[in-house]
C-alpha cells in the first residue's frame, strides 16, 4: 500500500532539534513489510506552512498516518480533516502519544479512522494487511475504529519484548541534517541526535503517562551499530539520549561506555537518570562515564519537599537527590535538574522547601516547570474528578509544554499561583561569584572549570558575551561584601540567571 | 443552569461527592496497574463492583434524574474489548467524566 506519514509542527516558538522519531519507527517497520512510504514533515519544512492545503492536496496515499504528542492535538485534528476533505477514500491513521492519550477524543471529534493505541510498530503492519485483504479488523490488537453508530477498541497489544527485533528508523526518509544544523545554537559545533535505549518505566509518577509497559532495553550491540551508523552516515559526533530512565539498567551503561572506548569514538553524550538509581557504590561508573564522554547528567528532582515527593509515588527522596547530585559533579559530570511548580498539595511551604533545597546543592533554576494533567495520568483523573476540567477537547487543545501554565492542580490559590513561583525561581538564584565560589570549594577547581567550559559550549558566543557584558556592568555598583555563608542572593545581586540559564 | 434535586440535598449531595472521590481513586489505581502493568486483584474486581453498586442504588435513589443517567452511561457508543484478567478503565474512566457533569448540572 501507499502511506503518507505527517509529522505535525510541534512547537511553533522554535525550530525543531529532534526528528519525528515515532513516525520513523513506523515508517521502518512498515517499509519493512513491504509498504511505499512517503514522508510530509511540517515540523522541519516550516515553509509548507503558508500552503499546507497544497501539500495534502498532492498526497496519493491509501492510508495517511499522523502522529505527534498530545500538545499537538489541534493541529492534527485540523490535517486529519483536511485530509480526508480531499480524500475522502484515504484512510486516516492517528498515532503516538497523542493517539494513545485521547482515543475517544479521536473518534468523536475528528474524522480520523483508526487510532493506534501503544506501540505502534506491529500494529500498523497488522492493521495494513488486514485493509489490504479486507480481513475483520476486530482480530487486530491495538486499535479504535468506528463500526456503524459504535466504536470499538480491539483486545490491547501486547508490548514488544525485545527492542533489538524492531528495524532501525527509516532516518534517510527525514531531512536529518536540517535538525541537526538547527541544534547550531545551542551546542557549540557539534552534530547531536537524539536516541533512545528504552521503552517503560520502571515506576509511574502521577504526573506522567506511561503507554508503554514495563521497562525493556535494547542490547548494547543493537545500539552501538546504530551509533556507528549516524556517525558514518550523518557525523553525528554527540548523543542526546532521550531515555528518562537510562541508569536503571547499570549494566547497558557500562557496557555503553566500555564499547566507546573500545571503539575509540569521540563522542560526547547527555543522559537523565532517577536519583534514586544512583548509590554510593556507583562512583565508580559515574566516572567511567565520564571518560566515556558524557559531560551532562540531568535529574528530575521535582520538588525539595518530601511531602510532594511522596504524593508523586515517584519513588525518590529528597536525600537520594542531593546524594546524586554530588557523586555526580565529584564524577566530573555537570548537573541538569528540573523540578515541577504546582503538583497537588503544593503550598507555599513546600515551594519554600524546593527553593531551600536549590540553594543548598547550588541548583538554581532559570525556570520551573507548571504541574500540568496530561491525559491518561492520575494528575488528570484527579482533575476531572475535581471538576477542573470541563470540556476535555478544550482543555487538551490548550495544553503546551510544561513550561505554559494550563491549570493550578496545587494548594495555592490562584491569585498567589504567578507570584509564589517568580518568589521560588528568585530565592533559586544564587549570586554568579558565591556560586563559583562555592562550586570551586565543593568540588575542586578542575570541576568549576569543566562547568565554566559546559557553559562556553552549550551557548553561542554573542549570548555569552551579551550576559558577560550586562553582568560587569551591573557588578561595577555592586557591593562586595557578600556573606560567603548566606547563598540567598542579596538585593540587585547578580546571579547565575543574570550570567547564563545555568540548568 | 443548576437544577436542584430533591435529594435531602445534603446527604444525597455527600453521597454524590463521596462517589465521585471514589471513581476518581479507583480510576488512578486501576489506571496505574494498567500502565505498569501489574496484575489485576480479586480485590480490584470487588471494589469495582461496591463501587457499581453504590452507584446504582444512590442513582435509583435519585429518581429520575438519577435513571437518566444510569441510561446514559448503560447505554456507551463505545464497545471496549477487554482481556478476562484486565480490567477495563476506559468505561470507568467515561463514568467519572459522566459523574462529574452530573453533579456539576444538579447540585445545588
Amino acid at each position: 500500500m501507499k502511506v503518507c506519514l505527517i509529522a505535525p509542527i510541534t512547537r511553533r516558538r522554535e525550530l525543531p532539534r529532534n526528528y519525528p522519531m515515532g513516525l520513523a519507527c513506523i515508517a521502518a517497520s512498515l517499509r519493512e513489510a513491504g509498504h511505499e512510504i512517503e514522508v510530509l514533515d511540517f515540523d522541519i519544512n516550516r515553509e509548507y506552512e503558508s500552503n499546507t492545503e497544497d501539500c495534502i492536496k498532492k498526497i496519493n496515499a491509501d492510508v495517511v498516518g499522523i502522529g505527534g504528542l498530545i500538545t499537538t492535538y489541534s493541529e492534527s485534528k485540523r490535517l486529519t480533516e483536511m485530509v480526508k476533505h480531499y480524500h475522502p477514500e484515504t484512510r486516516v491513521l492517528i498515532g503516538g502519544r497523542m493517539a494513545a492519550s485521547s482515543p475517544e477524543l479521536w473518534l468523536e471529534k475528528t474524522p480520523a479512522d483508526f487510532i493506534v493505541e501503544g506501540e505502534g510498530e506491529v500494529t500498523a503492519v497488522e492493521l495494513l494487511r488486514a485493509l489490504e485483504l479486507g480481513e475483520d479488523l476486530v482480530d487486530v490488537k491495538g486499535i479504535w475504529y468506528r463500526e456503524g453508530d459504535k466504536y470499538i477498541r480491539t483486545l490491547p497489544r501486547e508490548y514488544i519484548p525485545d527492542l533489538d527485533t524492531l528495524p532501525r528508523p527509516a532516518y534517510d526518509l527525514f531531512e536529518i541534517d536540517r535538525y541537526i544544523s538547527n541544534w547550531e545554537n545551542w551546542a557549540r559545533g557539534t552534530r547531536p541526535i537524539m536516541m533512545v535505549t528504552c521503552r517503560g518505566c520502571v515506576v509511574l509518577c502521577s504526573f506522567c503517562y506511561q503507554g508503554f509497559g514495563g521497562f525493556r532495553q535494547r542490547s548494547v550491540e543493537s545500539f552501538m551499530s546504530e551509533v556507528e551508523f549516524l556517525i558514518g552516515r550523518y557525523g553525528i559526533d554527540t548523543i542526546n539520549f532521550a531515555d528518562s530512565t537510562l541508569m536503571v539498567n547499570k549494566k547497558f551503561v557500562e557496557g555503553f561506555c566500555n564499547e566507546v572506548l573500545r571503539r575509540n569514538l569521540d563522542l560526547k553524550w547527555y543522559c537523565a537518570s532517577r536519583v534514586s538509581d544512583l548509590s554510593s557504590k556507583h562512583e565508580d561508573l559515574l566516572r567511567l562515564m565520564k571518560e566515556a564522554g558524557c559531560r551532562r547528567l540531568h535529574f528530575g528532582v521535582e520538588s525539595g519537599s518530601p511531602e510532594i515527593l511522596k504524593r508523586i509515588k515517584k519513588g525518590t527522596s529528597v536525600e537520594d537527590a542531593e546524594r546524586s547530585i554530588h557523586m555526580a559533579r565529584r564524577a566530573g559530570l555537570i548537573v541538569h535538574t528540573t523540578f515541577i511548580y504546582g503538583l497537588p498539595g503544593e503550598t507555599e511551604k513546600t515551594a519554600a522547601e524546593t527553593a531551600s533545597f536549590c540553594r543548598r546543592n547550588l541548583t538554581p533554576v532559570s525556570s520551573m516547570f507548571y504541574a500540568t494533567a496530561y491525559p491518561e495520568t492520575e494528575l488528570y483523573s484527579e482533575a476531572l474528578g475535581k471538576g477542573k476540567i470541563v470540556d476535555e477537547e478544550d482543555f487538551i487543545s490548550k495544553l503546551g509544554d510544561v513550561d505554559q501554565q494550563t491549570i493550578n492542580l496545587s494548594d495555592i490559590p490562584d491569585e498567589d499561583f504567578a507570584r509564589v513561583k517568580e518568589r521560588v525561581e528568585r530565592e533559586t538564584q544564587i549570586p554568579i561569584i558565591m556560586f563559583l565560589y562555592e562550586y570551586m570549594r565543593r568540588y575542586g577547581v578542575r570541576n568549576m572549570l569543566r562547568y565554566l567550559h559546559f557553559i562556553w559550549e552549550s551557548y553561542p558566543t554573542k549570548e555569552i558575551i551579551g550576559r558577560l557584558t550586562r553582568f560587569l556592568k551591573k557588578s561595577h555598583n555592586t557591593k562586595k561584601n557578600e556573606n560567603v555563608s548566606d547563598l540567598s542572593p542579596k538585593e540587585g545581586a547578580k546571579t547565575t540567571k543574570d550570567l547564563f540559564p545555568v540548568s | 443552569m443548576k437544577l436542584n434535586i430533591d435529594m435531602d440535598s445534603d446527604s444525597l449531595l455527600k453521597k454524590l461527592n463521596e462517589l465521585v472521590e471514589e471513581c476518581t481513586q479507583l480510576h488512578m489505581h486501576l489506571q496505574r496497574k494498567e500502565q505498569l502493568p501489574r496484575k489485576f486483584t480479586d480485590e480490584d474486581r470487588s471494589r469495582l463492583e461496591i463501587f457499581q453498586g453504590d452507584l446504582k442504588k444512590l442513582m435509583v435513589e435519585m429518581g429520575i434524574y438519577g435513571e437518566q443517567f444510569l441510561a446514559e452511561l448503560n447505554n456507551s457508543p463505545f464497545l471496549v474489548y477487554t482481556q478476562d484478567e484486565k480490567i477495563n478503565t476506559r468505561d470507568l474512566r467515561r463514568c467519572l467524566k459522566l459523574l462529574v457533569a452530573f453533579r456539576s448540572t444538579y447540585s445545588p
